[in-house]
């Protein structure tokens, strides 16, 4: 029998059926192909604005709060109340963008349906809420950084605690969690400097690593990792690489960029071959790294405060006006 | 029958009049699309039958028996002529906001233009609680002009807009007295009808608990934004409204009673149409020039008999129940004998560099016929706009003050009461309020002066470490000031009307006098790190009798004088007010009358 391919099969097939390997290759580059396109597009960017430049209370309605892009950066949408001095969000990822949250001056907001209808779920007593947190394994848990102590919510947001101990009344303006345990951590402010605070029982009992090198010197806002360095956005470089992998981590780069005002936020699109980096400025809008540039994403004039980007298994519809 | 029930009736009756004063036919001239239909111009034109109605109506609206003010009490002011008066005058200005708008229904001036201001008000809220304090005023003040279509666009504005709720004690009592008198309103109506998806019955339950806490707060350890020429102005129509409209006669009597305390701090320290004294934010253009404060337009209208400073909120003030009780006139004109008035306050909220949320403000306030000098410790207790210390003269020309400032400005500063970051604030402020970061500026409080008072002398020191933004202190001269002066290198001698200061710069590396030609004051700036100087107030009287001998008792007064931080113990601790800290009852004493603002006890004695 032969085992040849037949003859009549186009040069390409035949290659590949003498080459069984590279076969495969092209049947996954193929797949990958097919597949980019929907895992880009179902990155949903969600960018807080806390105001616009020259803002001063009472002075005329602004356009801030919670904008959300669908198609990476390309069109924003607003969503949520509009007069709003919106400081950063998180979702209930497990809820693919249900259920949405703001942290903001006037409190927390929450959202049950996509960003379509709004409630603030705390009252008088919570102000100057800089940051929200999902605990994503335990989704009712809220835990929120503000200017005048640590909050928390056991039933994702219905009722709010400001639970004794060191963090009660401290301002405290950045939460996270880590993925895979139950660590909270929490920066706030001492009479001279940021102290880290950490948790590792539900924010029942507090720990701290005392102050928090990272800001001593250099009034640093946010970072996220590139391959083997940290891009950091802080007030003295602007944005500069370093190098991963000692500590102190040591300057790399110094970013060249066109935009005149601070970066403030950073997040990143995944699934590109190259990075592509969103950097929120405070004044300028929104940038974007892509094709070894920066442009223009949007949002003018806004002072962005935070950038989100969350990956929902069900891709959601593109089709919103530009909000430039 | 229950008096407060009685009023209200009788002020259904008033606005029935003055509904018929201002045209009956204007209830049916509401557009019902607003785009296409604006009413016409409608204007009526006053009879004189009509304003004898107004007058009527005013006068018996006021006449003290049928007052919610439940004490015996003589409330003598202000009268109906000068409400309508103020009312005419609000009316005649053409500038978009609520307050000229009902003041023109109400007075039938320009009515169709009024109309058409509402709509484009309603259609395009801006100025978050700015805006819904005014609003709220008038849909209350002027319920009776409005239809069931414009009660639906008032409706909407609080489905859909979202005001920012601010971040300062006024915006807190601004939002959250809207809220509560629209939830009450509104009443059942579910989270969706409303802008941040609360039902009617948590808004209005979270607004009563805030009111409630603030008042509260107030009384027992002292206002955060205290004393302030300016935005005390903003307290008042949202009390007041509150006062004539909440239907919990409890909360309405707490918000007259708190009116009352609030005129009543500002009485204590009032001289001739100026706040004196220290204060928590005072503006760019008052600080140098008092008498041109928002707050005088209240003096002037609850106890000057006048309507020669009319701000738009008295439009409001001129419609409400509310009178000025006659001992809070008296306390204001009481300066026969000098007096020392002290007060004890708090700080703006202190969100970093401090481990205490609020500190503790003293101040004093010595009150004569010709002057008041009147001072707080120094230090940071507010950002941007505090106002450490002044001497304020009863002359009537412009600028009538004299003081000094260390021009500080910085992100820690701005750090401590903001929750931004700090550098980023400092970056866009400087940007925003071109003032606050100028070597020139005439406001602000700075961590490097301290400040001591003893009745009429005051020692001020300024330890400024070297690399500060700015190493010198200015003092402030009105242009009118003559000066007399032995030594003008060590002594300064300014008088200004009937009064005079001795300042004594103790130590200092050198002086500079700068002089503007084309603005109304002088600037002695005195240079160095380690600054002292002392300063001593008399009348021009002295200069008759013998200055020498005047300045050297003064000098002796000045050596006794201990440095050490000044504490006063009360809230309010002086001939007129007298409270003690955390009891909540503000006793008012003048001339033989008492009154008693019991807050616990909820009832006035």
């Amino acid at each position: 029998m032969n085992d040849r391919p037949p003859k009549d099969k186009n040069s390409t097939n035949s290659l590949l059926y003498r080459f069984a390997p590279l076969r495969l290759c092209v049947t996954l580059w193929g797949i990958l192909c097919t597949l980019l396109p929907t895992l880009t597009t179902a990155q949903t960017i969600y960018t807080v604005v806390l105001g616009n430049q020259n803002y001063v209370v009472g002075s005329s309605t602004l356009r801030s709060g919670l904008f959300v892009s669908y198609d990476s950066a390309k069109s924003w949408k607003h969503i949520g109340p509009e007069n709003l001095k919106a400081y950063s969000m998180d979702a209930v990822d497990s809820s693919e963008g249900r259920i949405l949250y703001i942290a903001a001056g006037n409190g927390v907001h929450r959202s049950t349906d996509y960003g379509k209808s709004w409630e603030v779920v705390t009252d008088w007593r919570m102000t100057e809420v800089m940051d929200v947190l999902v605990d994503q394994r335990s989704p009712n848990y809220i835990y929120t950084a503000t200017a005048f102590g640590f909050w928390m919510s056991r039933d994702g947001g219905d009722t709010w605690e400001n639970p004794e101990g060191p963090l009660k009344e401290r301002y405290c303006y950045e939460i996270s969690n880590g993925s895979s345990s139950n660590l909270i951590s929490v920066l706030c402010s001492s009479s001279t400097d940021s102290l880290m605070y950490y948790s590792t029982d539900t924010a029942k009992t507090w720990k701290s690593t005392g102050r928090w090198k990272a800001k001593e010197n250099q009034h640093y806002y946010d970072f996220i990792n590139v391959g083997n360095r940290v891009l950091i956005a802080s007030y003295e470089e602007r944005l500069s690489y370093y190098k991963k992998g000692s500590s102190p981590h040591f300057l790399d780069t110094v970013v060249a960029y066109p935009f005149s005002k601070p970066v403030h936020a950073l997040d990143i699109l995944r699934y590109y071959v190259n990075p592509r980096i969103l950097a929120g400025t405070f004044g300028d809008g929104l940038y974007i790294w892509s094709d070894n540039k920066w442009s223009f994403a949007g949002l003018s004039n806004s002072q962005v405060w935070d950038i989100v980007v969350k990956i929902y298994s069900v891709p959601v519809e593109v089709g919103h006006e530009h909000e430039n | 029958m229950n008096m407060r029930i009685k009023e209200m009736m009788l002020w259904e009756v008033g606005n029935f009049f003055l509904m018929g004063c201002v045209r009956r036919d204007m209830m049916h001239h509401v557009p019902t699309d607003t785009s296409h239909h604006i009413p016409a111009n409608t204007s009526p034109r006053h009879t004189s039958n009509q304003r004898w109605i107004i007058i009527l109506f005013l006068t018996a609206l006021f006449t003290p028996h049928l007052s919610a003010q439940p004490v015996e009490e003589e409330f003598t002011g202000p009268s109906p002529e000068q409400r309508e008066k103020a009312l005419e005058h609000i009316a005649k200005d053409n500038r978009r906001n609520f307050h000229f708008v009902l003041a023109k229904l109400r007075m039938g001036k320009d009515t169709a233009l009024a109309w058409r201001q509402l709509d484009s008000l309603l259609t395009e809220p801006t100025q978050d609680m700015f805006w819904t304090y005014p609003a709220t005023a008038f849909y209350f003040y002027g319920g009776d002009l409005l239809s069931d279509e414009w009660r639906a666009k008032f409706r909407h504005v609080w489905k859909t807009w979202t005001p920012y709720r601010g971040d300062t004690e006024n915006h807190f009592l601004m939002y959250y007295e809207t809220l509560y008198l629209m939830a009450q309103e509104w009443p059942d109506l579910p989270g969706s009808e409303w802008f941040n998806g609360k039902s009617s019955e948590e808004n209005f339950r979270e607004a009563e608990e805030y009111l409630n806490h603030w008042i509260d707060e107030t009384v027992r350890y002292g206002q955060t934004e205290w004393d302030s020429p300016r935005y005390f102005y903003f307290y008042i129509a949202p009390l007041l409204t509150l006062y004539d409209f909440a239907e919990d006669t409890t909360m309405a009597k707490r918000c007259g009673m708190m009116v009352e305390y609030l005129i009543a701090d500002y009485a204590a320290e009032y001289l001739a149409g100026n706040y004196c004294g220290a204060h928590s934010r005072d503006g760019d253009g008052s600080v140098i020039n008092p008498r041109n404060a928002e707050a005088r337009s209240y003096s002037e209208f609850y106890w000057e008999n006048s309507s020669d400073f009319i701000l738009p909120d008295l439009a409001f003030a001129a419609m409400s129940k509310f009178r000025c009780p006659d001992i809070i006139r008296d306390i204001a004109h009481d300066r026969a004998t000098p007096y020392t008035h002290y007060e004890r306050k708090r700080s703006r909220a202190k969100m970093r560099y401090s481990e205490e949320r609020y500190t503790d403000v003293y101040k004093t306030t010595y009150m004569t016929k010709d002057y008041a000098l009147g001072s707080m410790q120094g230090g940071l207790q507010q950002p941007i706009q505090q106002h450490t210390w002044d001497i304020t003269f009863a002359s009537d020309k412009p600028n009538n003050t004299i003081y000094a400032l260390h021009p500080y400005a910085s992100a820690y500063e701005l750090g401590m009461f903001f929750p931004e970051e700090p550098e980023l604030m400092e970056e866009g402020i400087l940007n925003s309020k071109a003032s606050y970061g100028s070597e020139d500026k005439w406001i602000g409080g700075s961590p490097y002066e301290t400040i001591v008072q003893k009745e009429n002398i005051l020692v001020a020191t300024y330890t400024i470490p070297p690399g500060t933004r700015f190493g010198h202190v200015d003092f402030f001269f009105p242009a009118s000031t003559e000066f007399m002066a032995e030594n003008a290198e060590h002594w300064i001698v300014a008088i200004v009307g009937n009064g005079m200061a001795s300042i004594h710069l103790e130590q200092r590396d050198s002086i500079t006098w700068i002089e503007y030609p084309d603005k109304p004051y002088k600037r002695l700036r005195l240079w160095g790190n380690n600054i002292r100087y002392s300063v001593a107030v008399g009348n021009r009287e002295v200069m008759n009798e013998g200055f020498s001998p005047w300045l050297r008792k003064e000098e002796a007064k000045r050596a006794k004088i201990d440095t050490a931080s000044p504490t006063n113990p009360d809230l309010f601790n002086g001939p007129h007010l007298k409270s003690t800290y955390e009891s909540g009852v503000l006793e008012m004493t003048c001339g033989g009358k008492k009154r008693v603002l019991d807050f616990v006890e909820g009832r006035i004695r």
